[in-house]
């Protein structure tokens, strides 16, 4: 019976399972059109899956395992299960193949076991529901396949397959498989726990952002692998759509994307926001965008809900607005505005989705089409369009700060080797303690510098972020063309924000330059022994990665070795590295200003109290500004460049040469 | 307190509470205060805040217009400031072209006059006085006079604007020194020009900025020479010194009370239940004492 109702079941199977595709291909497509190589992502698609994917995947160990035992077992096994039972095969041939089912299908059921212990008490980041029987499945098909395939090696004892018992083991076993069946197969398309693996393969191979992904290539040249850079809105047609206002007006592969979440919470246990009991779930988030695709109700979303508000209250439409002002729609405002763009839910994703795209797209409809930018954002945007700068100081002030310093301006010089690139700091009384400091230990290293002094306008990443994107256009072709005029070779800044902006977001503008954050540059310094630097007498120090230097461009190394050369033993906090908590500063956040049950600089400040350290060591004016305003904190702020600047040696050494030369001594403020 | 203008407009309006209220406001191009940039004009971007409030509260119908040269020239300094207005969810504006030096009075006055079609309830809102030009403030007073409207000053908010009798009334909130209000009935039409207290301007949107539509307007039968704008001497305004306030207090609390001390007043008389005359008299009284009036 078995051998003549299997082979009917899986053809079934493939049918359903191919309609329900062509089905959920159709609903994607509904989206904007994005051009995407389809062949090569197709054939980059293994590679992708197996190097990019898995590389995430294992940052948590016992898990990889356990999915590569289940999803390997999976691909294995239905795949022989088809070639055994729906291609005619020599006899020889056959058992080799039923024995490897065999192998296989015990493999996925050691897998489904796993996957069903952890099940048991799930920790709080992943979503229930459907997810719940999803072990069940996975152990009903791979049971049910491993003793059918005994059964047909004769291995089974007779007393079971024959008779009212055998027939009754059929049933049992055509049953469990049929379930089986539906949930891995049919499921995949039709929607359910596995669509995540149908929609992820896809979601691979068109990926939006290809360049995200290693190459051969790219691993024999040692290149790091990122594309962090938000993508250009077409300003210049204006029939070109400002942005994302309904689930519609995502791009096809974006909406491919939403559909490959496996809502396994790994985001929404990093989301600096989450923590802070702002309204925002990054997983929510994405699972609010697969409903609105169908126009389903989240009511039957079984995951952690946004912080203070109620599932089941927010309904959205396939092509209706995303967010209205009454709330209720697919989102509430708040939610979008609550994200720093810190990225580390983009960085932890193991299905590689962006969301802070999909944030970012949704931010700049509001604000370019509905002029709702909260909080303060339209004063900042009305600043930087008169001003140039988020808060409103005359352009002609942003030298003040340096008027001591008698700092060489490229508009005098023409070229000088490094650009010393200020960003909106300049302004801030604390941040132009940092820039002192950096500007001495850059004539301490008599590096040729010069500034662009008034001529210099903020980079425009706030603007970026809050969706206005043309400021941010604007201020950038202004930069660009200022920056034209001149010859250096590489541009020095303290600030992260700026940093990636130049680096990262200009080139589409035709802005290409050699960009260097001050660690970085002072630790080329360094290896070049063009410092000398007293060794360091204080307590213990941590240091703080700031989400635009680390996530956004893979700068984790050189700071550390900055701070390693003075002879500072770092005392690492739990969250370093690409796991560094936020300090609230991005993204605008601080602008918007969405109220949350925390601040998200308390909770960093407390990551920094738990290693004890004395001091935290940062690298960017956000950060400093963010950590500083920590009531009752444990710990100093201090930039790297201030440390550095405190251990300089060469005061008396430079100091008689200087004298010799025609140069201004500085005075420390 | 009542104001009543002598109707330029014969309300026949038996059957106005149908009728749509139509509401002109008056924009120019701004400029800001350390970059001189163009842009809109705060006051009359608060204007139109209330205008299109107005809009969404009651269906009113808006139409901004501004008057100002260079009519022709798209990506102008002016267009972009006008753009501002439109962001603000306008679909068009008018610019009446005025050639430089002219003044704007007569074409406001013919471009309001010939706005008015139906014999509805109409509001005209203004900025109480523009950021570049002139900025007397004197405009609003000059047009109220020449279309015969009243103008009401300072005005922070019109809560209402409903018919009794056959004529349209609005009740407006009028700002007062130290935060005080007072409550208008103002009959209608009439100019309204609003204070700093207003609320704040929507933020202007980029795209509804790139798709309104401005509408070039030629009144060259009203185009004038601005007399006086041509006999003034113009120069470039110089910030002037001001006098330090020397404050000799010994601990913070005495700082800050002196920082934050308001000034206070000092003299004067309040006058209660007088008659016109009696009150007349004792203005002209203060204007000779205080050297206004020889």
């Amino acid at each position: 019976m078995l051998n003549t109702l299997l082979p009917l079941l899986l053809l079934a199977v493939l049918a359903l399972a191919v309609v329900g595709a062509v089905r959920r291909i159709a609903l994607w497509r509904r989206g904007r059109p994005s051009s995407v190589p389809v062949l090569t992502g197709l054939m980059a698609m293994p590679r992708r899956y197996l190097v990019d994917l898995h590389h995430v995947v294992a940052r948590d160990k016992v898990f990889a395992n356990t999915h590569v035992a289940t999803a390997g077992g999976f691909v294995a096994a239905a795949a022989l299960l088809l070639v055994v039972y729906l291609v005619p095969l020599p006899g020889s041939v056959e058992t080799v193949l039923e024995v490897l089912l065999l192998v296989f299908s015990a493999t996925m059921f050691v897998g489904a076991r796993l996957v069903a212990k952890r099940r048991r008490h799930p920790p709080a980041r992943l979503s229930k529901g459907p997810w719940m029987r999803l072990p069940k499945s996975l152990q009903a098909f791979s049971g049910s396949v491993f003793l059918i395939a005994l059964a047909n090696l004769g291995l089974l004892p007779e007393g079971l397959i024959s008779g009212v018992i055998g027939w009754a083991l059929a049933a049992v076993l055509l049953v469990a498989l049929g379930l089986g069946l539906a949930e891995l197969l049919l499921g995949m398309t039709w929607g359910g726990p596995m669509k995540h693996a149908f929609a992820g393969a896809l979601h691979l191979a068109f990926h939006r952002r290809a360049e995200r992904f290693s190459t051969r290539k790219s691993d024999r040249e040692g290149k790091v692998h990122r594309s962090t850079g938000l993508k250009a809105l077409n300003l210049e047609d204006e029939t070109a759509p400002l942005g994302v206002a309904t689930p519609e007006d995502f791009t096809w592969n974006q909406r491919l994307g939403f559909d490959a979440c496996v809502q396994c919470g790994r985001c929404e246990a990093v989301c600096p926001a989450f923590a802070a009991g702002q309204p925002l779930n990054p997983k929510k988030l994405i699972q609010d965008m697969v409903l609105g695709m169908t126009g389903h109700s989240d009511a039957a979303y079984a995951g952690s809900p946004y912080p203070g508000k109620a599932v089941g209250e927010h309904q959205g439409t396939p092509s209706g607005p995303i967010v209205v002002e009454a709330g209720g729609a697919l989102l509430d405002a708040d939610t979008l505005w609550s994200c720093t763009t810190c990225r580390a839910c983009v960085e932890e994703c193991p299905m590689m989705i962006e969301h802070v795209d999909a944030i970012v797209d949704m931010r700049r409809f509001m604000t370019l089409e509905q002029g709702q930018t909260p909080g303060k954002g339209s004063e900042v945007i009305d600043n930087l369009i008169a001003t140039d700068n988020p808060n409103g100081y005359a352009p002609a002030a942003r030298m003040h700060w340096a008027a001591d310093l008698s700092l060489p301006l490229m508009r005098d010089l023409g070229q000088a080797d490094v650009l010393l690139w200020l960003g909106d700091g300049a302004f801030d009384m604390r941040n132009q303690r940092t820039l002192r400091a950096l500007v001495k230990v850059l004539r301490a290293a008599e590096v040729d510098f010069a500034v662009l002094g008034d001529e210099e306008r903020d980079s425009g990443d706030v603007a970026r972020r809050l969706g206005d994107e043309a400021t941010f256009q604007r201020l950038a072709k202004a930069n660009i063309a200022t920056l034209e005029k001149y010859r250096f070779q590489t541009i020095v800044t303290c600030d992260p924000h700026s940093f990636h902006v130049l680096s990262n977001e200009y080139g589409a503008f035709g802005g290409h330059y050699r960009v260097r954050h001050h660690s970085t540059y002072i630790d080329e310094l360094m290896a070049a022994d063009r410092l000398s630097l007293r060794s360091w007498k204080g307590g213990s120090v941590t240091y703080h990665d700031p989400c635009y230097l680390g996530r956004y461009n893979g700068e984790y190394e050189a700071p550390r070795r900055v701070l390693t050369a003075l002879g500072i033993e770092l005392n690492e906090m739990q969250r370093s590295g690409f796991r560094s908590r936020c300090c609230g500063g991005g993204g605008g956040a601080p602008i918007t200003d969405i109220p949350g049950e925390r601040r998200i600089p308390d909770m960093r400040m407390q990551d920094v109290a738990e290693t004890g350290a004395e001091l935290v060591a940062v690298g960017c004016p956000q950060c400093t500004a963010m950590l500083e305003g920590v009531v009752d904190a444990t710990a100093q702020v201090r930039d790297i460049a201030e440390l550095v600047a405190d251990a300089l040696i060469s005061e008396d050494a430079a100091g008689k040469e200087r004298a010799a030369k025609p140069q201004v001594v500085e005075v420390s403020p | 307190m009542s104001l009543e203008p002598s109707s330029v407009n014969p309300s026949s309006a038996a059957s106005a509470s149908t009728q749509a209220l139509s509401i002109d406001v008056l924009v120019s191009v701004g400029r800001h205060s350390l970059t001189e940039r163009p842009r809109r004009a705060d006051l009359d971007a608060r204007a139109l805040e209330l205008a299109l409030r107005l809009r969404d509260k009651r269906g009113a119908q808006v139409n901004a217009c501004h008057v100002g040269e260079g009519g022709q020239q798209a990506g102008s300094d002016t267009e972009a400031a006008l753009r501002d207005y439109l962001g603000m969810g306008l679909e068009n504006l008018t610019w009446i072209d005025a050639p430089q030096g002219s003044d704007a009075l007569g074409l406001l006055d013919e471009h309001l006059r010939a706005g008015q079609v139906s014999a509805g309830p109409r509001l005209v809102l203004c900025g109480m006085r523009a950021e570049q030009g002139e900025g007397s403030g004197l405009l609003p007073f000059l047009l109220s006079e020449s279309l015969g409207w009243a103008y009401v000053p300072a005005v922070v908010e019109v809560e209402d604007v409903a018919s009794e009798d056959g004529h349209w009334y609005t009740t407006v909130l009028q700002a007062l020194p130290r935060g005080q209000r007072r409550r208008l009935r103002v009959r209608l039409p009439a100019l309204l020009g609003i204070d700093s207290a207003a609320a704040q301007p929507r933020q202007s949107a980029f795209g509804p900025a790139r798709r309104g539509r401005i509408e070039q307007r030629q009144l060259e039968a009203s185009v004038m020479a601005d007399e006086s704008l041509a006999n003034w001497p113009l120069q470039p305004a110089k910030p002037r010194p001001k006098r330090l306030k020397i404050v000799t207090a010994t601990n913070a609390r005495d700082r800050f009370k002196a920082a934050a001390a308001k000034a206070e007043s000092t003299g004067g008389k309040v006058l209660q239940d007088v008659s016109p005359e009696q009150g007349a008299e004792a203005v002209l009284a203060l204007l000779k004492e205080e050297g206004v009036l020889r």
